[in-house]
């Protein structure tokens, strides 16, 4: 794919291909598909496979979603199974 | 039933190898009362108030770590700038920069601000654990700190989080590593999260307390699965040399009895003393009010010490040495030329409650340095009149107990009388610390102040019951045998 400038950009951490992980990514990419198709750049990190990057991004609940653009950045921790509260705090307006 | 004695047995021969695995915090006089130390390979709980000393006790059980026992280190600290934290032990000996540099030490900051964190639905603190392993396998670590687990609580569900902790408890034991886990005050964090009877072998408690303006630091084990511990609150400071905690002696059992003998100085003393005057290594309370002569007996087993080439330590709370000086050269009692000599040494102090524990550090100090082998404290009532008593004789005690275990004999004076006693039935543990107990006394008779002594009690010698005239002139200390019709 082209990299064109997308207007959201997320990164997901997880930790491990857990149940826990596997959910939260279903549920994130159900409501950025439903809500911001096409507009969204979204990368999945497992930090057990780059630990050093869980230091650099002070992570320690897991999952969680940083929101790294538009500014300000944003944070979330959970499995994002309120897909209301889920738009509302990453201040996504569709 | 079978089963059950093989269970029996097997669980026996557990704790018994368990016993002997003792982690050293390196912690001058934790170690005693711990017996050894912190549980080795298991996670131990510190709680205490904001100030109490956690962050410091496990830093020191960190650096001590790779000093002395030759084992890495991790802090997690979730409190404090990683900067402020090297600050704020900068005041021990260890360059702990260097160390983090030459990576003995690991130092993270684990930044949580959970107010900037929404939350939507279930998760852990799984970010924490592949920190946690990172920094350990990066180190070789041994030891771990996590400081303070309170930042957590305050921010992340409840819940999840006794799931967590008791997950982060059971995952540290797994890695083999010694670790300390702090947090604030028992009540909400403890018994909320239900952690000190379900998971932590090992709890300590600090408390930082003050007591008619007085702050006194306390160091308690509160648990100790598997191990014997010291159940008291324990006194400690926090100095430049780092932690120092003082133990009610444990060891007096090694202390050696000497059956030597020093004079007091005073020939006709001596002579109520089963004619050889006071045990090397005991210790010996002058007690009397005011004016009744407790310094001139006190300076007179001094000289009488230097004169037999024993280094004396004189340490006065009342008054400064020059004046001590001029005033017993106006009863005979020349103490200048062995001041001279190096033979006698002053610790001057004004006294006050707080520095007390202070006061009795620098005076081991000193005494670690110079090896005198009589210590003189005049007086110590001055100490005893501020603060609750019962702290006053247990440091009192422990300092005493201290001299013992040197055999340097200790002669202190105070303002005990016999009625003050009966008033006050706490002094009482004053004397029965002491070996000797010279009681000085003022009787009125005809219109005349008549000074007395009496030796209250000798431990371990047949001594006199008489009550004696006790005669200060020009020419010194006199004991004479009391007029019959003054008494």
């Amino acid at each position: 794919m082209v990299s064109i400038k997308k207007k959201y950009k997320f990164d997901l951490f997880i930790s491990g291909k857990t149940d826990l992980s596997n959910f939260a990514i279903g549920n994130i990419k159900r409501i950025l598909e439903k809500n911001i198709s096409g507009q969204y750049q979204f990368d999945i990190i497992d930090i057990q496979e780059h630990p050093e990057i869980a230091s650099r991004e002070q992570i320690i609940t897991i999952p969680i979603l940083i929101k790294k653009l538009p500014l300000p950045e944003v944070r979330m921790t959970g499995d994002f199974s309120d897909s209301q509260k889920v738009l509302h705090d990453l201040l996504i307006y569709n | 039933m079978m089963n059950t004695i093989m269970n029996g047995k097997e669980s026996a021969v557990k704790t018994q190898e368990y016993k002997l695995l003792k982690c050293p915090t390196g912690i001058k006089g934790f170690d005693e009362i711990s017996f050894g130390g912190l549980p080795r390979n298991r996670p131990t709980l510190v709680v205490g108030t904001i100030g109490s000393g956690k962050t410091f006790f496990s830093m020191e059980f960190l650096l001590n770590g790779v000093i002395r026992y030759n084992e890495t280190g991790v802090f997690m600290t979730f409190e404090e700038k990683t900067e402020e934290l090297i600050t704020n032990v900068s005041s021990l000996k260890y360059n702990l920069p260097q160390l983090i540099n030459d990576k003995k030490i690991h130092l993270e900051h684990l930044l949580i601000n959970q107010n900037e964190v929404h939350e939507a639905g279930k998760y852990n603190i799984d970010g924490l654990f592949v920190r946690l392993d990172l920094a350990i396998k990066k180190t070789k670590a041994k030891r771990i700190v996590l400081d303070s687990m309170d930042t957590l609580f305050l921010n992340l569900d409840k819940k999840m989080l006794t799931a967590e902790f008791h997950r982060l408890f059971t995952w540290l034991k797994d890695r083999n590593v010694s670790a300390i886990i702090t947090a604030e005050l028992g009540d909400t964090f403890l018994t909320r999260l239900g952690l000190e009877e379900n998971i932590a072998d090992c709890v300590i408690e600090l408390t930082n307390r003050v007591i008619n303006q007085i702050s006194t630091r306390r160091i308690r084990i509160i648990k100790y699965r598997g191990s014997n511990h010291a159940n008291n609150e324990y006194p400690f400071i926090i100095d430049a040399n780092g932690m120092n905690v003082f133990p009610i002696v444990l060891r007096l059992f090694d202390q050696k009895i000497l059956s030597k003998r020093i004079f007091s100085g005073i020939k006709k003393l001596d002579e109520m003393l089963d004619n050889k005057g006071f045990f090397v290594g005991s210790s010996i309370l002058i007690s009397g009010t005011a004016g009744t002569g407790k310094t001139s007996i006190v300076s007179s087993f001094a000289k009488s010490a230097c004169n037999e080439n024993s280094k004396c330590l004189f340490c006065l709370f009342e008054e400064a040495p020059n004046q001590l000086i001029r005033n017993m050269l106006s009863i005979g009692i020349s103490l200048d030329e062995f001041v001279k000599d190096g033979l006698i040494e002053f610790y001057y102090a004004r006294p006050s409650l707080q520095d007390l524990e202070l006061h009795f550090m620098e005076i081991k100090e000193i005494i670690e340095k110079t090896k005198p082998m009589v210590i003189l404290l005049d007086p110590v009532t001055n100490l005893m009149t501020e603060g609750p008593n019962s702290d006053v004789r247990s440091m009192l005690t422990r300092f005493v107990d201290f001299l013992k275990m040197k055999n340097i004999t200790v002669m202190f004076t105070a303002a005990i009388t016999l009625g003050s006693i009966s008033q006050n039935p706490s002094d009482e543990g004053i004397s029965s610390m002491v070996d000797t107990w010279i009681m000085l006394d003022d009787l009125v008779f005809d219109k005349k102040r008549t000074r007395t002594i009496s030796v209250m009690k000798s431990r371990g010698m047949i001594h006199s019951k008489d009550v004696r005239e006790f005669i200060i002139s020009t020419n010194g200390i006199e004991i004479a045998k009391l007029d019959a019709n003054k008494k």
